[in-house]
């Protein structure tokens, strides 16, 4: 067993297109180790939003295999693969993710319920301090709708940690923030690798946050570049 | 702006022809009224017509002229009167059944030339008949020729063979005039050639049967009128009667009108107004247009809570779409469109949706009128009844109508749209208010105004039966009433439907998993996005259930009471021939019918004597008269074959036979001897036939019905005001009567064998030549009381309107539900990412039916028992009949429950299909870019 939190290898993707074929990916070889916060970096169109769903277990590789802290995610059945996306992963999206009908804390709680972890003080009082990590402990009232989006994407990022999950991943995270509040969210997720230990692969082509990760892995067209 | 429109029709497509779908059947419903009605309205003036010319064997579309003249110079009179028929078919506009025109001379001696004895001085009047060459057969001798003259000039005179015996003229023989000569002094001959009798076919044509001629030569009419009228005239006495007959088959309820008051004109004002008299189709119109003020109102009223659905799913389905389109108008907004623009927009497809669904609902309005003329019960269609439909001018008006209420429904949600900027947009997003009519306490209201009504309408329910009676229609308050209750109660339940689901949501606060916990939450939060579609539902249900009932009440009540009225399938009264002595008065002994004869009706099962002598009479204190009613039976025959329902007894029917047929003397009283005169059981009671023969009776039971009697009688006063009577009623024993009275005359009462027709039983009556004084038969008064346009117009309406509701519920909740998981499908997305099943999200799809579908549903049908329960009893009252004698029972059939049950079922089924599909061909991940976009 290494201690690759992902370990992926050869990945091809390849999608079915009208008149033939389009391969998003090309044999990607990509390794990210525990606590480590991680950029996938490339243009639109590179194959990083392709990539990190096969990472998240949404999608299939055409070729190759992906490890998942050891597990070769190809085995897995549908119900594995859900239990491993509720306990082991976290997910924060580009858009606004959260469900408009429960507030701050109840949308941060939900990923515990989904984790399977029973209503308790303990739970309550982890929701809050992951609220309070991202500095909305004292807004967890609030309905999503009553937020800004940077602060609905803090609130994401909350509850992508509360189930204390091995990895985060996160798809353009900062696409809709200005640059303040992408460096700001950016940071949050720098933090958690180092306060909780949690492994976190962002994507973004926002060159300004590069200095924040551990590791860079950049595509281009599909392909892995090293540079 | 024509091509935008398209494109972001085409883009909506579905709601779009969700729209059209909505616009089509509201104006189809719209315009099938004045459809249905005016053919409805044709058939039920045939039917009065009909009625009138069966039951007083004469042609009631008739009017009647005549006029003598003496000696009248130049002949003008009797000219005009020729004019008459023509005149009249002209200005009436009517088609021309029959004209039989009769101008004859007064009766004046006329002799035989063969000089015998008994040829001189009959008294006898030369005539005329219009075309009677064709409408009479000749019996001996031959029709008068063509020119109508023999050739010495002797007028060709043909004659009846009730003339032919009652003057004794002998065919080939001359006849001369004594006393009255031609102008020129002339002896006036006449010759016989012929006897007739009117023709198989002649119908209606003899107005005068030649049975009635029996002093009448007939001659050609030319010949006639070329020697005694004109400038001959003023040597005659001349009599000229005209029966015009005209066809009402043609007749169109619109005619009403129009002939009603030109007849008015003709026998008041006109010219002839001194020689024609009050024609007998008047009567037919009246009592035509009694029936009709009852019929308008009542199927007018039913529609408008149809009506109004209608106009809701119009509303609700533009909402959503306005809603969808939100983005669109704000974008379209900042770019510097102007509100007006946008409506107008908006104002340009809702012009091609409606007009598009009014051109297709016109047809299928046609169609739906053909339907309700076709019901025979609810939610039951005899196809092979059809009605004959003809758009009317009216159909156009209700169109355009229709057509305009679908407009306003589509257009009038843009207006509130318009004003929406992005800004806005973000802005209403955040908030959540209660509805307006929560703060309104419209809910309330609307009960409280609907129980109002309830409880004024009951107190003088009595009233009701009376005004409808006075042939006025029912109070559409009473309609309104109920329709106010459902909507109040559905807004009412809608208020308290978040606090259930917060209830069931905190009963089981700690177990309720991931998917639930979230439908929990959607629905205390969002719930009342949902409260319009529920609404919908729950007004779909309740009137469903409570129409269904409605319907079902009337029916089956009117089924009933027709039944129990008959008696049974056929009762026979003979005509009975009093035996009077040398000295010609009467012996009060009759010629008795041979009764065996009834053993050979072939439709027959049972048959058996029944006396019944409504005038019949018991001694008052005081020596007042009371008149009842006495039936005499043969216990065991007359049990077999009658039945009255235990409900309506004191104990089984049969038990009361029984106890009757073990006491000689016993008679059965009609409660009221009870309640109004204080009779007891043991009591001996006598009673008086009209001929003054009594019976003594012992007391042995008293019922409240019995087949054929009413307890009640209702009627009209003179004056127009309704009145009720009291009916009383004694049963004894046939024989015993018989051993008291004498003979007595008896009806036949005859149970038929199943598949009996009403042809067979008249067929029978015909070979056997029996002569009936009184004939009921149950087959045709049920055929009749089911074709009445009231009854049948209630059940039409009220099943159509049950099958457009069903049809836009199943349609506006399939739209909704696709609708808000459209929207959602980037949460789904979201849910699926994080780990959530497939069957999870289902779940909470599933939680979601039952807060909205499901608790609808059951509100639905608990308002829908309620209401009827409440207002059914109410409403029956108006369609009680004149001779409602059975109380009133609350019929609802569980049958056309479950079939309401199970298309909702069906529906929510559907929908949770088509949810399952959408969401198995959802992909995550491209939910998910479908949020990046």
């Amino acid at each position: 067993m290494s201690d690759f939190v992902i370990k992926a290898q050869g990945v091809t993707r390849v999608f079915p297109v009208p008149g033939g074929e389009f391969t998003a990916l090309k044999g990607i070889d990509a390794e990210v180790s525990k606590g480590t916060f991680a950029i996938l970096k490339g243009r639109s169109g590179s194959g990083k939003t392709t990539l990190m769903n096969i990472i998240g277990t949404l999608d299939d590789p055409t070729n190759g295999e992906v490890f998942i802290n050891g597990t070769a995610i190809k085995g897995l059945n549908e119900k594995q693969r859900e239990n491993l996306r509720r306990k082991e992963l976290g997910f924060v999206f580009q858009s606004v993710s959260l469900i408009p009908s429960l507030n701050a804390f109840q949308n941060v709680e939900f990923s515990m319920r989904m984790a399977g972890i029973k209503p308790s003080k303990e739970r309550d009082k982890r929701v809050e301090e992951c609220l309070r990590l991202v500095g909305l402990h004292n807004r967890m009232n609030h309905m999503p709708a009553e937020m800004s989006g940077g602060e609905q994407q803090r609130v994401a990022i909350a509850r992508s940690i509360a189930h204390s999950p091995k990895l985060i991943l996160a798809d353009e995270p900062t696409a809709e923030l200005d640059s303040q509040m992408a460096a700001r969210v950016t940071e949050l997720f720098k933090e958690m690798t180092r306060k909780e230990g949690i492994t976190v692969l962002m994507t973004t082509h926002d060159v300004g946050l590069m200095g924040a990760a551990d590791e860079i892995i950049e595509l281009e067209n599909g392909v892995r570049i090293y540079g | 702006m024509f091509r935008i429109m398209l494109q972001k029709m085409w883009h909506k497509k579905w709601m779009n022809v969700c729209l059209l779908l909505g616009c089509i059947l509201l104006t189809a419903t719209v315009v099938s009224f004045p459809i249905y009605r005016s053919a409805a309205y044709d058939r039920m003036l045939n039917d009065e017509f009909e009625n009138y010319t069966i039951s007083q064997g004469k042609w009631a579309a008739l009017v009647y002229g005549n006029v003598s003249v003496k000696k009248e110079t130049g002949g003008g009179t009797i000219k005009k009167m020729d004019d008459f028929p023509k005149y009249f078919y002209d200005t009436m506009g009517v088609k021309e059944k029959e004209t039989f025109f009769l101008i004859n001379l007064t009766s004046l001696k006329i002799s035989s030339e063969t000089k015998r004895k008994d040829g001189q001085g009959l008294t006898a009047r030369l005539g005329a008949i219009n075309n009677m060459p064709e409408h009479a057969t000749i019996l001996s001798g031959e029709m008068y020729s063509d020119t109508g003259v023999t050739e010495d000039g002797a007028i060709e005179c043909v004659v009846s063979q009730s003339c032919l015996i009652n003057l004794g003229v002998l065919v080939g023989e001359y006849f001369t005039y004594d006393d009255l000569r031609y102008k020129n002094g002339e002896l006036i001959r006449m010759y016989v050639t012929g006897v007739f009798d009117a023709a198989d076919n002649s119908g209606y044509f003899w107005q005068t049967k030649p049975e009635a001629l029996n002093d009448m030569l007939l001659c050609n009419p030319d010949v006639f009128r070329e020697r005694f009228t004109g400038d001959n005239a003023s040597k005659f006495s001349l009599v000229s009667s005209v029966s015009v007959l005209f066809d009402y088959q043609d007749l169109k309820a619109s005619d009403v009108e129009r002939i009603s008051k030109l007849t008015d004109y003709l026998y008041k004002e006109s010219s002839y107004r001194s020689v024609l008299k009050e024609p007998a189709y008047l009567d037919v119109f009246a009592s035509y247009n009694i029936r009709v003020s009852r019929i308008s109102t009542t199927l007018l009223i039913l529609q408008i809570p149809i009506l109004a659905m209608l106009a809701t799913f119009l509303f609700m389905i533009s909402s959503q779409m306005y809603e969808m389109e939100k983005n669109e108008i704000s974008v379209i907004k900042s770019r510097g469109s102007s509100k007006g623009q946008i409506i107008l927009l908006y104002l340009y497809q809702g012009l091609f949706i409606t007009i598009t669904g009014g051109i297709l609902g016109l047809p299928l309005g046609a169609l739906f009128a053909k339907m309700l003329g076709s019901t025979r019960n609810f939610l039951e269609f005899d196809l092979s009844e059809t009605l004959n439909v003809a758009y009317t001018k009216e159909s156009f008006i209700y169109l355009c109508a229709a057509v305009f209420v679908c407009l306003l429904s589509i257009v009038v949600p843009s207006i509130k749209h318009s004003k929406v900027s992005i800004v806005k947009l973000k802005q209403s997003k955040a908030a959540k208010r209660k509805a307006w009519w929560e703060k309104l306490f419209l809910d309330i209201i609307l009960l409280g105004v609907s129980i109002y009504g309830y409880y004024s309408f009951n107190k003088n329910g009595g009233n009701l039966s009376n005004t409808v009676l006075e042939g006025e229609s029912l109070d559409p308050l009473l309609y309104i009433s109920s329709s106010v209750f459902i909507l109040g109660a559905g807004l009412f339940f809608l208020r308290i439907q978040p606090y259930i689901v917060r209830l069931i949501y905190l009963i089981g606060k700690n177990h309720w998993g991931p998917a639930s916990h979230v439908s929990f939450m959607e629905n205390i939060k969002n719930g009342r996005k949902q409260q319009l579609i529920m609404l919908f539902l729950i007004m779909t249900i309740s009137l469903g259930m409570y129409h269904a009932t409605v319907a079902r009440t009337i029916l089956e009540n009117a089924i009933d009471n027709t039944e129990y009225l008959a008696g049974t399938d056929v009762i026979i009264k003979e005509n009975w021939v009093e035996l009077a002595d040398r000295y010609g008065v009467s012996t009060g002994d009759y010629v008795v019918p041979n009764y065996s004869k009834y053993n050979s009706m072939e439709a027959a099962q049972m048959h058996t004597k029944v006396i019944f002598d409504d005038k019949a009479s018991i001694k008052q204190s005081g020596n007042e008269m009371l008149f009842v009613t006495v039936m005499g039976i043969n216990t065991k025959e007359f049990g077999t074959q009658t039945m009255v329902d235990r409900s309506l007894l004191d104990k089984n029917y049969y038990e009361f036979l029984n106890d009757l047929a073990v006491v000689e003397d016993g008679v059965l009283l009609s409660k009221n001897f009870q309640t109004i005169y204080g009779y007891k059981e043991g009591d001996s009671i006598t009673f008086y036939n009209n001929k003054k023969k009594y019976a003594i009776g012992t007391v042995i039971g008293f019922v409240d019905y019995f087949p054929g009697y009413s307890a009640t009688e209702n009627g009209l006063n003179a004056d127009g005001t309704a009145y009720t009577k009291d009916n009383f009623l004694i049963v004894s024993h046939y024989d015993y009567l018989v051993s008291k009275w004498g003979t007595t005359p008896y009806e036949v009462w005859i149970k038929l064998v199943e598949d009996a027709k009403e042809i067979d039983v008249y067929n029978w009556i015909v070979d056997n030549n029996v002569e009936v004084s009184k004939y009921v038969n149950k087959i045709s008064k049920m055929e009749s009381t089911l074709s009445d346009p009231l009854l049948q117009g209630t059940n039409g309406v009220l099943t159509m309107g049950f099958v457009v509701t069903i049809v836009l519920c199943a349609v506006g909740y399939l739209i909704y539900w696709v609708m808000s998981i459209r929207e959602r499908e980037l949460i789904f997305g979201v849910l699926r990412a994080t780990g959530l099943h497939k069957s999870e999200i289902m779940t909470m799809l599933i939680n979601e039916q039952i807060f909205c579908g499901l608790f609808s549903v059951l509100a639905g049908i608990g308002i829908g028992k309620l209401t009827s329960t409440l207002f059914v009893p109410i409403l029956q009252q108006a369609y009680a009949s004149q001779d409602q004698a059975l109380p009133m029972k609350l019929i609802m059939v569980a049958s056309d429950m479950y079939r309401l049950y199970a298309v909702i079922g069906l529906v929510m089924l559907l929908a949770l299909g088509v949810l399952a599909a959408i969401l198995s061909r959802m992909n995550v991940t491209k939910a998910l870019k479908l949020g990046e976009e």
